[in-house]
């Protein structure tokens, strides 16, 4: 059984693959040197920006620096060749090998810390500049003036007498980059990149590990990209810090990738297809100093007339124009499949502590956000958390979910310690939350932003089954190829329950999901957490629709102002004078 | 005649709509107060009616003159001004900057320096820390700043939005004192609260928001004695 | 490298540490009050900076009274460019910014390159060599005449925002433009002005830098990692940190320079900035917003 979406994904991979050899085999059959030269370097910019795309476009996490990888690349390979003599298919490895290790280390703090996409791409940027001054520096790699190949032509030494070798060389490496690539993104990898890049919160919270996905996409650009370098060593025959490490090639390739469509897989191989020969031909038609540059003109302007005007590249903008005039064809739907039998929980006659929340306190700079917060949560219950304005209960939800660890106090889920888990782990051991922005994937199906809290811990098949399973619990099969920006609020916010039940969790922490709902869809939404309840599932909810919450909660936890105020039944609370003034003020609870 | 006028007004964020077609008016001189439980819709009611956010349909008229289309920063112009929730004081600029920023729509320096007298007339406290930066005033310092500020602009018609919220009871006292004062003058104020009981023994009339619409609505005295008001804020 | 040697070289460093300031500082004002980091301000300078050349080429007019001819045609030209470029992205992302504006870089480069050539150029102007000797340093005076004019500026700058009404409604937009805007100020025209005034500051700063230095295509770029450099060291919208940043960067250029082979030098700078940014986010005096 395909996946809906996997069949135009790989009909991406082939056409983009198809392009590839297109371009060679036209440039082959034209016998012309300079047409074959052109198009090995069109073919090298496709390599470098499907490398690029990799990290920059497909999690999004843009890089200003990968000149830097290719640059370790090149001059890897040509220093262990002329001290050793090592042969640069094999300096090619410890190259990439060498760059990957690079980017792991510029990725680690940023990526650990959850640091700004800004500050990576800056520090990327750093990282070239620092090797290429530090490069000009060192004489025994040549400083300023460069290092030359002088090895004799031959497969072994990567260098051929007719241009037509490297040509099909380049082609083949930048097949595979694009082959890797594609294949990476029509399995589980493609889904976590698509939800990292729109939504990093929410990936996190269905139990993707951001970290290890973004080092991985990383480390794969910065090797591809180093490969790439050892080509162009061999090739040219001679590199020097400006020509591998510089800025210029940088953010050539950026702007190649985002020209052709960063995030998409054909992007990077319709950006330099498009713009390359282009710039060839203005430099031709041109010449003299005018020719030599306009290109760059040209190109820069492509650039700013593609983030003015057409977001999402010539591939993005196509699409969009492509699924606009076409309404979305409803696939024709089978019968859902049958609802997941759940045997029948036996009622426990003891109530089981499952999250034991003990003097916990928040401190943001000087405002105290939580105060001495104690309770506990059972298992089968529904409790929720109410309280006015700007009580902490979104603050709570963030401590009890890993986004945010306390100052002060515990917490402990299934006997073990939580406080200070990273969101993706405590996803992971049990404790699934939603977000009050719903619309968590814009760019995908109601279908795959299931699918991608499901295959965090099943493959393919197994996931497949489960997010069947969700979808037809949630009622949102029939629309489980609708965008997540299409859907209605009712929709989303199911959806948003729908992606925390895909990562199966014992207990789910539902952050205002009845806000702006019709009294039916509230009903709705009631009625499917009763249900849930029954199958066993403890849920946590803020609320501020108080007819809700006192129709369908177990037990409430009042908050006011930081601190715990009542606790109990809704009868009972709704009845305490603390509450009442809490909610109503002053003199209401003289009443 | 009235000053404010809100025609069946729906508005609301992205997908979300908040408001579903509101209708309520402010007549010169009055104070009328807007409660509700959390996530009413009574912030994006004033929000809209300063043009923070764009109504969807329905309008807004205020002295007479649709303010549709008006851009947010021109509405202060007209008379109208808007306290937001939270005070937002400018951190990092002193008391009497804020102050004087707040004077924008006045025609000039003069104009400006004359309406700081008054306001400080109305809150000595404030006099007294003119050159603090607004950081390090208390919660209640800086919502008689920001309500100061407010007052700059010679308005016509006042917005608050929870002025009460995150203060002490004794604080609450002294600003409602001076809001008081304020009403003497014959200034027309439209109050959000959180704090029901506070907003209807000062307000002559309310309204009750419900999931964005109006649930109640009536004189103060009236609301005072309903029970539908507690069955809305807890649900019972 | 002796004492006397780090004592000139910090001296001149800190002299032309005063000039990034000014350029530095006209980028940190527009990040401040509109959040956007223009990646193209170096080349914007450019322009200035070609534009100084012209007039002497053309009308013989010495690089400060150029200042007077081209201040106003910058401006315009930042009012245009904003207008066309920065508004429609006011509320997109820093890095769909920074795209943007390195396109814009390399339109600016590419022209530079294609009308000037890559030769570089420079303004021959009376006093160009003249030095002044203390105590063994030697300082030359157009780079001091240079550090006096744009400090000033930034001092008048300093000036302009913390005493005038104008001053508070523009530092008040950048603390919360939402805020400033039901307080009456109208805040896209506050924007218009301050990117228009910012990128006229340059006109300043252009004809400073040419009484004793040199252009070419490529220096647009080189001012443009620069003055990001200084104004995420300084702290993303703090000014005093920006100005501060701006004299150490130009310090520790110097000192590199005269410490390590020139070639190796700019990467000790580059080295500090990477770990400011890890470790010290929110700038030298931690008021900046985090980059």
């Amino acid at each position: 059984m395909t996946l809906p979406g996997r069949h135009a994904r790989r009909v991406e991979t082939a056409l983009a693959l198809a392009l590839v050899w297109v371009a060679a085999g036209a440039a082959l059959l034209t016998r012309n040197a300079y047409w074959i030269s052109v198009a090995t370097t069109l073919l090298m910019w496709v390599h470098l920006c499907a490398a690029w795309n990799a990290v920059g476009g497909m999690v999004g996490q843009i890089s200003f620096g990968n000149a830097a990888f290719f640059g370790i690349g090149a001059y890897t390979s040509t220093w262990l060749g002329a001290q050793f003599g090592l042969s640069p298919w094999l300096g090619m490895l410890a190259g990439g090998t060498l760059a990957a290790g690079a980017g792991w280390c510029v990725g680690y703090l940023p990526f650990r810390w959850r640091l700004s996409h800004l500050v990576f791409a800056l520090l990327t940027m750093t990282l070239a500049f620092v090797l290429q001054f530090s490069v000009s520096g060192i004489k025994s790699l040549g400083g300023t003036a460069g290092l030359f190949i002088n090895a004799p032509t031959s497969l072994g030494s990567m260098r051929f007498d007719e241009p037509a070798g490297y040509l099909i060389m380049i082609a083949l490496f930048a097949s595979l980059t694009v082959l890797v690539v594609g294949l990476l993104f029509q399995g589980r990898r493609g889904y976590f990149w698509r939800a990292a890049r729109d939504n990093e919160d929410a990936a996190a919270a269905a139990g993707i590990d951001l970290f290890r996905i973004k080092q991985e996409a990383l480390a794969f650009s910065a090797f591809a990209s180093a490969a790439a370098g050892t080509f162009y060593a061999q090739q040219i025959g001679y590199i020097d810090p400006h020509s591998v490490l510089g800025l210029d090639i940088a953010i050539q390739i950026l702007l190649f990738a985002v020209v052709g469509g960063a995030g998409t897989q054909l992007g990077p191989v319709v950006g330099p297809l498009l713009l390359v020969p282009l710039g060839e031909a203005l430099r031709l038609n041109l010449g003299g100093s005018a020719g030599a540059t306009m290109h760059q003109f040209f190109y820069g302007a492509a650039l700013v007339a593609v983030i003015l005007l057409w977001p999402g590249g010539i591939v993005g903008g196509l699409r969009k124009a492509f699924s606009a005039r076409r309404p979305a064809a409803l696939a024709p739907t089978p019968d859902p499949p049958p609802p997941r039998t759940v045997a029948p929980q036996p009622v426990a006659m003891a109530r089981e502590a499952l999250i034991e929340i003990a003097g916990i306190g928040k401190r943001f700079g000087g405002l105290q956000a939580l105060h001495e917060i104690s309770f506990t949560v059972y298992r089968g219950e529904i409790l929720g958390v109410i309280g006015p304005n700007g009580a902490g209960k979104t603050t709570l939800f963030s401590l009890l979910a890993g986004f945010q660890s306390p100052s002060a106090g515990q917490i402990s889920y299934a006997g073990q310690r939580i406080d200070g888990l990273a969101p993706h782990e405590v996803c992971r051991r049990g404790i699934a939350r939603t977000f009050q922005i719903t619309q968590a994937f814009p760019t995908l199906t109601v279908f795959d932003t299931v699918l991608t809290a499901a295959l965090v811990r099943h493959d393919v098949a197994a996931a497949q089954g489960i997010a069947d399973a969700v979808l037809a619990r949630t009622g949102l099969w029939p629309r489980r190829s609708a965008l997540c920006a299409d859907i209605t609020l009712a929709e989303q916010r199911r959806l948003e329950i729908a992606r925390a039940l895909a990562t199966e969790p014992t207990v789910l922490l539902l952050d205002e999901s009845m806000a702006g709902l019709t009294a039916r869809e509230t009903d709705e939404a009631l009625h499917l957490l009763r249900g849930l309840r029954e199958e066993g599932l403890t849920i946590v909810l803020i609320e501020h629709v108080m007819r809700a919450v006192m129709s369908v909660c177990d037990r409430l936890v009042v908050l006011d102002a930081g601190k715990l105020i009542a606790a109990g039944a809704p009868a009972t609370v709704a009845s305490d004078p603390q509450v009442i003034r809490a909610y109503l003020g002053a003199r209401a609870e003289r009443k | 005649m009235s000053l404010l006028v809100v025609d069946d007004l729906r508005a609301g964020y992205g997908s979300l709509e908040v408001l579903h077609g509101v209708s309520l008016r402010v007549g010169p001189g009055e104070v009328v107060a807007v409660l509700g439980p959390n996530g009413a819709g009574k912030s994006t009611l004033l929000r809209t009616i300063s043009g923070l956010v764009a109504a969807r349909t329905g309008g807004v008229r205020f002295a007479d003159t649709p303010l549709a289309g008006v851009p947010a920063h021109a509405i202060p112009h007209r008379g109208l001004v808007h306290v937001p929730e939270a005070r937002h004081v400018f951190a990092l600029l002193s008391v009497r900057e804020n102050l004087m920023v707040g004077g924008t729509p006045l025609p000039s320096r003069d104009a400006r320096l004359a309406a700081l007298d008054d306001v400080w007339a109305l809150f000595p406290m404030l006099l007294r820390k003119a050159d603090a930066p607004a950081a390090s005033l208390s919660g209640g310092q800086q919502q008689m700043l920001a309500i100061g500020r407010a007052l700059m602009a010679g308005p016509k018609l006042l917005m608050l939005d929870e002025p009460s919220l995150g203060l002490a009871p004794v604080v609450v006292e002294e600003l409602y004192a001076a809001l008081g004062k304020l009403r003497q003058r014959g200034l027309t104020i439209l109050l959000v609260e959180q704090d029901v009981h506070t907003a209807l023994d000062f307000a002559d009339r309310a309204y009750v928001l419900e999931n964005g619409a109006i649930a109640l609505a009536g004189s103060a005295a009236a609301l005072r004695e309903d029970p539908h008001v507690r069955e809305l804020y807890l649900g019972l | 490298m002796t004492l006397e040697l780090a004592l000139q070289a910090s001296v001149s460093g800190l002299l032309l540490g005063g000039i990034y300031a000014l350029i530095a500082l006209a980028l940190a004002l527009v990040f401040g009050v509109m959040r956007v980091l223009n990646f193209a301000h170096g080349d914007l300078l450019l322009i200035a900076m070609y534009g100084t050349v012209l007039l002497d080429k053309m009308l013989g007019l010495h690089p400060y009274a150029a200042i007077v001819v081209l201040a106003p045609l910058m401006g315009a030209l930042g009012w245009a460019m904003f207008v066309v470029f920065i508004r429609p992205l006011l509320a997109s992302s820093v890095l769909m910014q920074a795209q943007l504006t390195i396109g814009i870089s390399f339109m600016i480069q590419s022209a530079a390159l294609m009308i000037f050539g890559a030769d570089l150029m420079n303004v021959r102007t009376t006093f160009e060599n003249s030095t002044w000797s203390v105590g063994g340093i030697v300082i030359g005076v157009p780079l001091l005449a240079a550090f006096a004019v744009s400090v000033c500026t930034c001092a008048f700058v300093g000036w302009f925002l913390a005493r005038t009404e104008t001053g508070c409604r523009i530092r008040a937009t950048a603390q919360d433009p939402v805020m400033a805007q039901l307080c009456g100020v109208a805040v896209p025209r506050v924007q218009k002005l301050v990117f228009a005034a910012s990128i006229a500051v340059l006109a300043i700063a252009a004809g400073s830098l040419m009484t004793f230095f040199h252009v070419t295509p490529h220096t647009g770029v080189q001012f443009s990692i620069l003055s990001l450099l200084i104004v995420v060291l300084g702290g993303l919208g703090d000014l005093k940190g920006t100005f501060v940043g701006a004299l150490l960067i130009g310090l520790a250029e110097s000192l590199a320079g005269a410490a390590f082979d020139s070639a190796l030098a700019p990467a000790v700078i580059y080295i500090l900035f990477g770990l400011a940014l890890l470790f010290r986010p929110r700038g030298l005096f931690g008021r900046g917003s985090i980059a």
